[in-house]
């Protein structure tokens, strides 16, 4: 978004005051509006679609696949893959690619191999898709939220074979038609911007353009867990932060995220 | 009538006219019997080099896990080449003859000129190398001319100067097993000849060699030489064994195709520690030199004459207008010289390995050229790097 | 890379990697030293050789080698750029690992942390309608998958060196270190104000004092880190 000299000096200094006065006359820890829209894809597993209120879009499919739990011993196979295709952006642009190891890095981390576990010899592997269809703010906290969803709405077949394969080989079967339900617990990621002393949740397009910097966090179960990085929410306004608004703004997403992950959950 | 304008005489200072008029600069120089970058006519760049530490078996590495098998750091003038190695493991394609009973009476009649094929088999004992060359210069992108021509030129020269032979690149198998003691060891050929493993597989290593050049000032497939040369005098190749384990044969057959495969697969380790020098074929090792034939402007050389009258007759004396430059450097005198010789000599210098002319050269030169590369080249060994 | 591609000369296709069989028992050890190291910045800074200006036909370039890490950063510019006015410097960074061991992801990660510290940094609005690019080649790494960032942080540091020798204006000298335990790289200037943060690790912070901490340790580091490098700069090498 281009701004004028006049309109981003005027911004910059409403969201300086102490409490900032937000565009959109949301308070600082404050979320844009969200509408979800959860499984309406049936040929994957699972499926979740988030529009937010000013008509950013995501939506995530989630699919599996039966591996071999030794092709991922052996470091050939990922127990999760995430593709991230973002409308107007190349699929080997570095914005895309780092949306990507972000993603990669916090899911095959915090999504157990227990919950995915099939047999002694087999796995499910999770395909995530994400399709950004319109954009205006930094996506990555669109897009775990709504990959929250597909996650937590995500049906896989039902194993009716022996669990225990050790002694016998065996492919293992699956019932014909009913499914389970993925019990995990799923990781998400906020961002926030700073401007000056202040830090707001969630920016929208217009105070991205006029931040200083920007912080992702990532918060699961209650705590705070990596990545912890900053990112460029715009070209060339950058600033350096002080220390304390980094804490500060980790102590906001801890105290949020459980709210969050509740109205989330309501969703469903 | 008015008095015609008087034209006034713009000075520049050496840097500037070697960037605006690089021929007029270089003749200047030439015209005092000097070259730009100060060397004479016949004085070759000196070249420092040394290993790098870039290998895994580097003395003076630290970092073991690396998987570059010999490496070169050279520096002439400011130009700086980095060469690694590195290796790979193909598996021989296996001729019929050694692997079907039947191979006689099929070659009998597809295969008549049995001979004339191994013929051409010893024409082609020589193992190539992959070279990569990249040249720093600031940008991204696919390589340019230089890159792509310089890969290609290292790439022929090698193989056809046969300094590796094929028999230098062959793997010498072990085999990782469980002994009577249940302890676990790795058995290889020369310390258990009666082991022997399919003897109709057979692997060879591949090398493949990537430079990177900084700070480009001149012709570079000289230095690229040397460092090669050198990179792969450091090479060592490591042992190989077949884990009995993992080696317990896959066969997987293709349903969905039209054909079923069925293949055996080896996973081929390489020992930690213990490894081979690469041979090579010494003798076959000779230096590259270029050089640039340069015709001498008249009309240079009269306006100077007056000061430099001594330096004149210098030249004067070869009875010819054209000057020999040897190793050719900078801007001034790559722009210039169009007429240019490169020559690659084997160790003894008796016989030219490569030898490339481009443009207009004389007998005199061409045979001075190749006198220079001989003593060059023999200077370059003496001096073992 | 494109098994298809004519512009290099690649060799036969069905080649295998060489793999080598594990490290024997010594190495271990190794890395206790290594680790315990780590935490003594200034025997870390006592083993690190930088030299400056090696590469002439760039605008600034820095060497630095550190415990079997070797990087070089030349650094083009201010060049102009095609295409329509800008009124800004565009910064573009790129990473070549000469050791083939970082995969494309990390590398472009590595090239954004680059990219994000120094557009904080450099005066961007004194050089309308130019670029600036950034070349880093890695040219050897000791242990990467355990000190990935941390060879983060050397490039960093090579980086603001190679931009002073470049001449281009910046704010202030960015210095940068490494925490071991919680993997995390912090890019710091000013009196520990903070341009670049990255943290991947699968440690939970139960208690934000924890993160704070790292903070404040990585910031006394780089204080000393930050000083070392001025003295380098002074003594005029």
């Amino acid at each position: 978004m281009i701004l004028s000299v006049a309109e981003r000096s005027y911004l910059y200094e409403s969201l300086k005051q102490s409490p900032p006065i937000r565009p959109d006359g949301r308070s600082v820890k404050q979320f844009r509006p969200i509408q979800t829209n959860v499984g309406f894809l049936e040929s994957s597993n699972g499926s979740a679609k988030i529009t937010l209120s000013d008509g950013s879009e995501c939506i995530v499919s989630i699919k599996s696949k039966v591996i071999e739990k030794a092709s991922i011993e052996s470091g050939r196979d990922t127990l999760v893959d995430v593709d991230i295709e973002v409308a107007g952006q190349r699929d080997d642009s570095s914005f895309i690619l780092n949306l990507i190891s972000t993603l990669k890095s916090i899911y095959s981390n915090y999504i157990s191999q227990e919950s995915l576990s099939l047999t002694n010899r087999f796995t499910y592997k999770l395909f995530i898709d994400i399709l950004v269809i319109s954009n205006y703010s930094y996506p990555l906290t669109l897009i775990s939220f709504t990959s929250y969803l597909a996650l937590k709405n995500t049906y896989l077949p039902k194993l009716t074979s022996s669990v225990d394969d050790k002694e016998i080989e065996e492919q293992p079967t699956f019932h014909d038609y009913e499914f389970v339900k993925l019990q995990i617990q799923v990781p998400i990621i906020f961002t926030v911007a700073i401007i000056d002393n202040n830090y707001i949740i969630d920016p929208n397009s217009q105070e991205m353009e006029v931040s200083d910097n920007g912080i992702i966090i990532g918060w699961y179960d209650g705590n705070i867990i990596s990545p912890i990085e900053n990112v460029k929410l715009n070209d060339g306004n950058s600033k350096s932060i002080k220390p304390e608004l980094i804490i500060k703004s980790i102590e906001l997403v801890k105290s949020l995220g459980q709210s969050v992950i509740e109205s989330l959950n309501a969703a469903e | 009538m008015s008095e015609q304008p008087e034209l006034k005489l713009v000075d520049f200072p050496p840097a500037v006219l070697a960037r605006i008029s690089p021929e007029l600069s270089l003749q200047r120089h030439l015209a005092i019997g000097l070259r730009p970058n100060l060397r004479t006519f016949e004085e070759f760049k000196t070249v420092q080099i040394n290993d790098g530490g870039l290998s895994r078996y580097s003395s003076t590495n630290s970092n073991n896990e690396s998987d570059v098998l010999g490496s070169s750091i050279l520096r002439s003038g400011n130009t700086t080449v980095i060469c690694t190695i590195r290796g790979g493991i193909i598996e021989e394609d296996i001729l019929g003859e050694n692997n079907n009973e039947d191979a006689d009476a099929v070659n009998a009649i597809f295969a008549k000129d049995k001979e004339s094929i191994i013929n051409q088999e010893n024409l082609i004992d020589s193992a190539p190398i992959y070279p990569i060359v990249e040249i720093e210069r600031g940008r991204n992108g696919p390589p340019t001319d230089e890159e792509m021509n310089l890969s290609q030129k290292l790439y022929e020269t090698f193989l056809h100067s046969k300094i590796l032979s094929k028999s230098s690149l062959k793997v010498k198998v072990g085999l990782k097993s469980k002994n009577d003691k249940n302890e676990i060891e790795i058995l290889y050929n020369d310390e258990n000849s009666e082991f022997q493993l399919g003897p109709k597989r057979s692997w060879n290593y591949i090398l493949y060699c990537k430079f990177k050049i900084f700070s480009r000032s001149g012709p570079l497939f000289d230095l690229i030489w040397i460092s090669l040369i050198s990179a792969l005098k450091q090479t060592k190749l490591p042992y190989a064994y077949i884990d009995e384990n993992a080696a317990d044969i896959k066969i997987p057959i293709k349903m969905t195709g039209n054909f079923g495969t069925i293949r055996e697969q080896y996973a081929i380790t390489c020992d930690d520690e213990k490894f081979n020098n690469l041979i090579l074929n010494n003798e076959e090792i000779g230096y590259s030199s270029n050089f640039g034939v340069i015709s001498l402007d008249k009309n240079v050389s009269n306006n100077n004459e007056e000061d430099e009258k001594k330096m004149e007759i210098d030249i004067n004396d070869e009875n010819n207008d054209s000057i020999l430059l040897v190793d050719l450097e900078g801007e001034e005198e790559e722009i210039s010289c169009k007429n240019l010789i490169n020559v690659v000599v084997d160790s003894k210098g008796e016989n030219l390995k490569s030898l490339t002319l481009t443009g207009n050269i004389d007998k005199s030169s061409l045979q001075k050229a190749i006198d220079l590369s001989k003593k060059r080249s023999k200077f370059l060994i003496n001096q073992e790097i | 890379m494109s098994t298809l591609d004519r512009r290099r000369i690649l060799g036969p296709a069905n080649v295998k990697p060489l793999i080598f069989g594990l490290s024997s028992s010594q190495s271990k050890q190794e890395n206790k030293i290594e680790e315990e190291e780590e935490e003594d910045i200034n025997s870390q800074i006592s083993k690190t050789f930088i030299k400056t200006g090696l590469i002439t036909n760039a605008n600034g370039s820095s060497y630095l080698e550190y415990n079997g890490n070797i990087i070089s950063v030349s650094i083009y510019g201010p060049r102009p750029v095609r295409g329509t006015f800008t009124e800004k410097t565009s910064l573009d960074v790129h990473l070549d690992d000469n050791t083939e061991t970082i995969s494309d992801l990390l590398n472009k990660k590595f090239c954004n942390y680059i990219e994000n510290n120094f557009t904080t940094v450099i005066n961007l609005n004194k050089y309308p309608k130019s670029g600036i690019s950034i070349f880093i080649n890695v040219l050897s790494i000791n242990n990467f998958q355990k000190y990935k960032y941390k060879l983060l942080s050397l490039i960093s540091d090579a980086t603001t060196i190679a931009l002073i020798n470049s001449g281009i204006e910046i704010i202030d000298i960015v210095s940068s270190t490494f925490d071991l335990n919680s993997n995390t790289v912090i890019s710091f200037i000013k009196s520990n104000e903070i341009v670049g943060l990255l943290s991947d690790s699968n440690k939970i912070y139960k208690d934000v004092n924890d993160f704070n901490k790292i903070i404040k340790k990585l910031g006394n580091d780089s204080n000393i880190v930050k000083n070392s490098l001025i003295n380098y700069l002074m003594s005029g090498n």
